[in-house]
């Protein structure tokens, strides 16, 4: 699917702040599953922006915006071309096999995992089969409830609490299956759904390794990713793919305005 | 020659309290500065024991910054079976956002302080190696100044190795890495256990001292906002953890951090003092594969032995372990500074175990060490020598090429039971004499 995608997010302050620094995982990933075609950024007020790759394979762009602004904004846009074939895997997997700063598991995570192994696993089942099933169990237990859990949330405590939004989904399934020996890893993104954005946000997701691919899974709508999604960061947890991560001195009140609109051509 | 010394050992003391020399400790919650106690009695090392001490840390060394060449980029060491991956994935020290990135002249650790102690078979044993930010040096480098000062007459007739080329050594090593611009010093302030080194290093090495509040990272670029402009830095020495270092990359709740440092880093526009990510290389597990990692990068046999080490993590060193626990000592692989030591000896049977169902069920997270008898060393206490638990704190510097400063910190327990000598616990420290 052909899609243009609009992204623009503005902070505004009443009252300014100075000294910001800011890194913006904003573009999306070119791939085996997604392509872009097409893209334009801009960021303001900014003294510079430096585009990396950072460890992971993200495009990033750190910066600063030194004197004093009252308000702070981005607009990501282009051309995607996106499908719902694996991601060919490169470079090493052996980092999403073992628990980062959000995914640690707890002793009832470990009970709830068991009790899905013994009732639901056999011989004859392979890795993604067994991915589904979790991801099915844990769509039943988990109710999806926003503004309860924050983004400081860890996979044990929205579990423990028993609601929890995307972030939340996908850092206790990426816990379970690591727990399991399977690489996991954390999206962030954009999700395009009937004609409209989901969640008129960011949604996260998951991918699960498996020979040498790359295979997405969304806990939270308990299914496989499509041509919907546009992926913008991966990584280990959250920490590696917050779209805008940023500080500044000021003391003030900021409101967040986010516009995101997504269209077929 | 040490009667001479003992004399002045009040006067050294003064000195050094003028001096401001002194070790910050937190305690319930509160800063306290306190002194760093000084003996007068050195431990002298001859030179023959010395050269063999200088060769195997140098080998040592190169071979811990190849494998932290070798970690953040090929792993070559896991895929050859020497280091399980679950030593490099989850060890706290490992920073996965250093991957790919290789630092000038592929040096990680430009300063490790290599702590070792003798035996009473006069044998040397490694006990650990620090590779992120190791403290220590300017306290027996001020000492040595000021017993120069009081006693003259010892340097004269003594063949004491000269150590006041501490700060040279450093230069060169910074200057070593330096990509294009100042040597600055980066310290968290005032309140940090060792601020006196730092402003002390920063005199005798001809660097900036800086806070995070002077220094900005601008188009990709480090610069020190001094009173007479802006200088663009091309080597920090920074003493702050990786943690706090950059909280865009790290912890984002640093406040004694430079935003996007480690962008600039990625990019070659600075050398950072020690790398980070070099936490992977010193942990208590860690050590346990040093003398294969210098099989491995080397094909050398490691000439400094390891304490004898066992890993619960492989099954019949766990079973030795639960077996001999008693006459053990055993060690929590992600703690420092002494904090983490338990002896199997001190505990009843009911701790005894516990703790062997601990070592059992996180078999990841600990490390058994036999006790080393410990060669005591003389300490002065109450105008009488005593015997005390002491060890050497040795420091190593690479740069284009890897030396040995031929001194170090000996640091020793005032308690008369206790084994651990970490200033953070309240022990005191010697100068060491290499002679001959």
């Amino acid at each position: 699917m052909k899609l243009n995608f609009y992204y623009e997010m503005t902070l505004t302050f009443d009252f300014p702040i100075k000294e910001q620094f800011f890194s913006l995982k904003i573009e999306p990933i070119s791939d085996t599953s997604q392509r872009l075609y097409s893209y334009e950024k801009q960021i303001l007020p900014c003294d510079y922006t430096c585009r990396e790759l950072d460890w992971c394979g993200n495009v990033k762009y750190s910066g600063s915006s030194i004197a004093p602004h009252d308000f702070f904004g981005f607009v990501s846009t282009g051309t995607v071309f996106t499908t719902s074939n694996p991601v060919k895997s490169i470079g090493d997997i052996a980092v999403y096999r073992y628990p980062s700063w959000y995914t640690h598991i707890s002793d009832s995570m470990v009970s709830f995992l068991n009790s899905i192994v013994v009732e639901h696993f056999n011989e004859t089942l392979d890795t993604l089969q067994k991915a589904t099933i979790v991801m099915d169990s844990l769509h039943k237990y988990l109710r999806y409830q926003p503004l309860t859990t924050s983004i400081y949330t860890t996979a044990s405590e929205s579990f423990n609490l028993g609601v929890g939004v995307c972030q939340d989904y996908s850092h206790i399934f990426i816990s379970l299956l690591r727990y399991l020996n399977v690489p996991t890893r954390y999206v962030s993104g954009l999700m395009y759904e009937d004609g409209t954005v989901r969640y008129g946000a960011t949604h996260a997701w998951v991918e699960v390794y498996h020979d040498g691919y790359w295979f997405g899974y969304d806990p939270t709508n308990d299914c496989f990713i499509n041509e919907g999604y546009i992926a913008l960061a991966k990584g280990r947890d959250y920490n590696d793919c917050s779209v805008d991560r940023g500080l500044f001195k000021g003391n003030t009140l900021q409101q967040q305005y986010i516009n995101i609109s997504i269209k077929e051509v | 020659m040490t009667n001479e010394l003992i004399k002045y050992t009040d006067d050294v003391n003064t000195m050094m309290k003028r001096y401001g020399v002194k070790f910050g400790i937190y305690k319930n919650g509160t800063f306290k500065e306190q002194l760093f106690p000084f003996d007068s009695i050195p431990r002298i090392i001859s030179k023959e024991d010395f050269a063999k001490i200088e060769k195997g840390l140098i080998q040592r060394v190169d071979a811990l910054n190849l494998f932290l060449k070798d970690i953040y980029s090929e792993k070559q060491i896991v895929k050859d079976g020497v280091v399980p991956e679950e030593f490099v994935f989850s060890s706290k020290g490992y920073l996965p956002q250093c991957e790919g990135i290789c630092p000038p002249l592929g040096v990680y650790s430009h300063i490790s302080g290599i702590d070792l102690v003798q035996s009473k078979d006069g044998e040397w044993y490694i006990l650990e190696d620090n590779l992120r930010v190791p403290s220590g040096a300017s306290y027996p480098l001020i000492a040595r100044e000021i017993t120069r000062r009081v006693s003259p007459f010892t340097f004269q007739e003594n063949h004491i190795v000269d150590n006041r080329n501490y700060g040279q050594l450093l230069k060169e090593t910074m200057d070593s890495v330096n990509v294009g611009g100042i040597n600055v010093i980066l310290t968290p302030g005032r309140y940090n256990a060792a601020f006196f080194e730092h402003s002390y290093l920063a005199e005798i090495t001809d660097s900036a001292l800086c806070t995070s509040e002077t220094l900005v990272v601008e188009n990709n670029v480090l610069y020190y906002k001094s009173i007479d402009g802006k200088k663009r830095v091309g080597a920090i020495y920074r003493r702050i953890s990786d943690d706090y270092l950059d909280p865009m990359a790290f912890l984002p709740e640093s406040l004694i951090g430079i935003p996007n440092l480690m962008s600039v880093y990625k990019a070659g526009n600075v050398a950072i003092i020690n790398a980070p990510g070099n936490g992977v290389a010193d942990d208590k597990g860690i050590y346990y594969f040093v003398p294969k990692m210098i099989k491995y990068y080397l094909n050398q046999e490691p000439i400094l032995k390891n304490a004898p080490t066992y890993l619960p993590f492989y099954e019949e060193d766990r079973k030795y372990v639960i077996d001999n626990l008693e006459r053990l000592v055993v060690k929590d692989v992600s703690e420092a500074g002494g904090y983490g030591v338990v002896f199997g000896r001190d505990l009843d049977e009911e701790s005894l175990r516990s703790m062997k169902d601990l070592v059992t069920r996180e078999n990841r997270r600990f490390i058994a060490q036999e006790v080393i008898d410990f060669l005591d060393l003389d300490i002065m206490e109450d105008g009488v020598p005593v015997p005390r638990k002491a060890d050497l704190r040795a420091f190593v510097l690479s740069g284009k090429k890897t030396q040995v400063w031929p001194s170090g910190l000996t640091r020793f327990s005032r308690n008369a039971n206790s084994f651990v000598v970490n200033s953070s616990q309240g022990g005191g420290f010697k100068d060491t004499w290499v002679i001959g």
